[in-house]
């Protein structure tokens, strides 16, 4: 009897994980009881040299990595860091993540250190396992390292926080047998939908978790898409952790830009979109009171026009990915208010239709960077005068076309910043 | 990737143009969009000079939609103050004018708020063919004029041709008018001062021979002095606009005697067709009645009274605009208004 209770316990053990099935968790999983044993994390370690001038040289920079190391190794509970001694670290996530995991690591840190006097210290930390970059952040110290001494450098302002961003994890995680299961819950926004980890689409219960039964160690990629929320596609490598958090941002109705538009003359715009949706329309106001340009008698020029858009355009890349591809359409009027007269509609050029194709990627929170290229097709009543105008030395670098009874500006370029509410 | 990015965009920034844009133009666009431009003559390069003014060449259209001035006479004043400078420019292609050599008149002398040389161009022979008579009021007692004919398919250069003093046997003209008649003929109105009398002196219209006499109206005046002098003969009135007591009057001369017109007090450049009067004193465009009374205000903002002249058998009144672009170049748009309009560039 007891053996046919063993045989029937084993086989139900065996079978579940095979099934991959869902179920809402309604409340939060009781805490094990049992004591479990952990390992620290492997950490792969890169240290780098930044600054056009003032760089440090070869030796100083492996004399500061021993000084971190010896740093590093004195904290308790610390991840075991992996040196990584080849020229060069790629530079995009993808491909640090990859080298990290080739050389055995599950997490990676670059410490870049630039400026003599006040050096600065710049931290990028990515865990491989949860797949997120859990640290991005600079500190400025107001001494220099001191070359002679510098054994006694505790790092204080960078290793607290890698060895909190990095705790042990459960031991089983390094299992390096055949795969096993675990059980993961997925914390996630109520009602997201989640895709590519079982045949039918996850639902997050209205505690926010919901559960799988995996294989680990095993690669995984999932698509979360909720409604309001920026659709988060990720990867991440299952080895035995058993909570998986979706970091997911609202989508912003509205963004606001700080540009620059020919050359250097300030702008701003609204965008405004349907959140989850491809679609917006911008309001947008450049001013060339101030600015530089390059074909002006002189470094700086004021003009008292300013012109308006209305552009519509749509999003050409998915909102998860990092770097966004969009294109418009829309109408431009100039208007101008020169001094001792009227506010009145430029009467050189005074309309036009504005051509919106650019990328926006992130910069560091919810500010991102975008460069447009705004070809614009103006209205011009005055092709005379628009010729005598771009007559000899009048014309820039990268001039406008005359193509009567239009002027074609085919080198507008439109760059700045983007924060999306 | 990022890297890429921003050091293009740093690039192009560094390359980035201002965009074209002529705040001129939009200065005076209160006035001019009221108006229908008939032309652009320029670019022009006339280094440092100052107090740049542009007298296009008369339309020869018979219709404002077809009138395409394509050249005038440029008139500037140079760096030292001591010429103006007289030359005749125009479209040679599309962005480009071509300006004939100039032809040098000193302001020695010029101390008077009258101007010290008055310029009408007279006849249109061609785009690059015109005539212009300068009379050069130096000596009120005994003025000058010379005629310049210029045609640039050769030598391109600006010769003077008649030259002489205004003469009408003993009477000295203390002022002229140049008025457009109907049928498209024009006529100088010279003011004559002869003791207690005005004359008026029609021109003929080839003054290349000197001016010839014609039917004086005699008009009673008190004026024998230089004056601005304007002439209605279908009014059978004259005006003169002088300075006295260091503000400027107006006068209204008929056969029946002078009467001030207390409404104006500024200079008047011009008496309409219409019988109105245009003032153009410090910038300011100023319309007036018949009677003096002003109908309007408007600052002109850099646009420039040319002439009234006829384009077909419809008086229209001419405005210029110089407009100044980098490196010392000028452009100059041409604009026309009904003078039956004149009326709506107060609105």
């Amino acid at each position: 009897m007891k053996k046919l209770l063993a045989c029937l316990f084993s086989a139900l053990l065996f079978m579940t994980p095979a099934l991959l099935h869902a179920q809402d968790q309604t409340a939060p999983s009781a805490a094990p009881a049992a004591p479990v044993d952990k390992a620290p994390r492997r950490l792969l370690f890169v240290m780098e040299k930044g600054g056009l001038f003032s760089s440090y040289t070869d030796n100083e920079l492996i004399i500061l990595k021993r000084s971190f190391l010896t740093a590093l190794s004195d904290v308790d509970d610390a991840p075991v860091p992996i040196d990584y001694s080849l020229k060069s670290f790629p530079g995009s996530t993808e491909d640090r993540s990859k080298v990290a995991r080739e050389a055995g690591a599950d997490c990676w840190l670059v410490v870049k250190i630039s400026g003599r006097g006040s050096p600065t210290i710049s931290v990028v930390s990515y865990d491989l396992l949860y797949n997120i970059k859990t640290l991005d952040f600079s500190a400025t110290r107001h001494e220099d390292f001191s070359m002679l001494d510098v054994y006694r450098e505790r790092w204080d302002d960078v290793i607290p926080q890698v060895a909190k961003a990095y705790p042990p994890i459960v031991s089983h995680a390094y299992t390096r047998g055949p795969p096993g299961p675990v059980t993961l819950t997925i914390h996630a926004v109520a009602g997201t939908s989640i895709t590519g980890l079982s045949p039918k689409p996850l639902r997050v219960g209205q505690a926010g978790t919901v559960t799988i039964d995996l294989p680990s160690p095993a690669p995984y990629s999932l698509r979360a898409t909720a409604s309001g929320y920026v659709p988060n596609a990720m990867d991440f490598y299952l080895n035995g952790q058993t909570d998986l958090p979706i970091t997911q941002l609202r989508s912003p109705w509205l963004k606001l830009d700080g540009a620059f538009q020919d050359g250097l003359f300030p702008g701003f715009s609204a965008n405004f979109s349907i959140p989850s949706q491809r679609f917006f329309g911008r309001l947008e106001v450049t001013t060339y009171r101030v600015g530089i340009a390059v074909n002006q008698n002189q470094f700086f020029a004021s003009l008292p026009l300013t012109t308006y858009s209305l552009i519509l355009g749509m999003y050409l890349t998915p909102e998860e990915k990092e770097t966004r591809w969009y294109a418009g359409v829309g109408a431009l009027l100039r208007v101008s208010w020169p001094g001792g007269a009227s506010l009145v509609v430029d009467n050189l050029l005074p309309f036009g239709i504005r051509m919106v194709g650019g990328c926006d990627f992130p910069l560091f929170g919810r500010m991102r960077s975008f460069v447009e290229w705004t070809p614009t097709v103006y209205y011009n009543p005055q092709p005379a005068l628009f010729a005598a105008y771009f007559g000899n030395n009048n014309a820039g670098p990268l001039s406008y076309t005359s193509v009567p009874p239009f002027a074609l500006g085919l080198f507008e370029i439109r760059f700045g910043l983007r924060y999306a509410l | 990737m990022k890297s890429f990015v921003l050091a293009g965009v740093a690039v192009l920034a560094l390359a980035g143009c201002a965009p074209p844009f002529i705040e001129d133009l939009n200065r005076a666009a209160g006035l001019t969009g009221h108006m229908t431009m008939v032309g652009t003559v320029g670019y022009i390069s006339f280094g440092n000079d100052t107090n740049v003014r542009f007298y296009p060449t008369k339309p020869t259209e018979t219709a404002i939609g077809d009138v395409n001035i394509q050249s005038g006479f440029v008139v500037s004043t140079g760096a030292s103050g001591a010429n103006d400078y007289l030359r005749f420019a125009y479209n040679r292609d599309t962005g480009k004018a071509d300006t004939s050599g100039s032809q040098q008149f000193t302001l020695s002398g010029f101390s008077s708020p009258y101007p010290l040389y008055q310029y009408d161009v007279i006849s249109t022979t061609s785009a690059t063919g015109a005539n212009i008579v300068v009379l050069n009021w130096t000596t009120p007692s005994s003025p000058s004029y010379a005629f310049y004919s210029i045609s640039l398919s050769g030598a391109g250069s600006l010769s003077p041709g008649t030259s002489g003093s205004l003469s009408f046997s003993s009477n000295i003209p203390f002022g002229v008018q140049m008025m457009p008649q109907p049928g498209g003929t024009e006529v100088f109105n010279f003011g004559l001062s002869v003791t207690g009398i005005v004359e008026n002196e029609p021109a003929s219209a080839n003054v290349t021979t000197g001016f010839a006499a014609g039917t004086p109206i005699t008009l009673v005046s008190t004026t024998t002095t230089r004056e601005l002098y304007y002439m209605n003969p279908a009014l059978a009135a004259a005006y003169v606009s002088y300075i006295s007591g260091g503000a400027w009057l107006c006068d209204r001369i008929t056969t029946s005697g002078v009467q001030n017109l207390s409404g104006v007090s500024n200079r008047i450049d011009a008496l309409l067709t219409s019988g109105q009067l245009l003032s153009t004193q410090d910038g300011t465009l100023r319309l007036y009645d018949t009677n003096g009374n002003q109908l309007f205000s408007k600052p002109m903002n850099g646009l420039q009274y040319c002439y009234e002249a006829n384009v077909g058998s419809t008086p229209y009144v001419f405005f210029a605009l110089p407009m100044s672009l980098n490196h010392g170049q000028w452009v100059f748009n041409v604009y026309a208004i009904a003078t039956s309009s004149i009326g709506d560039l107060g609105k």
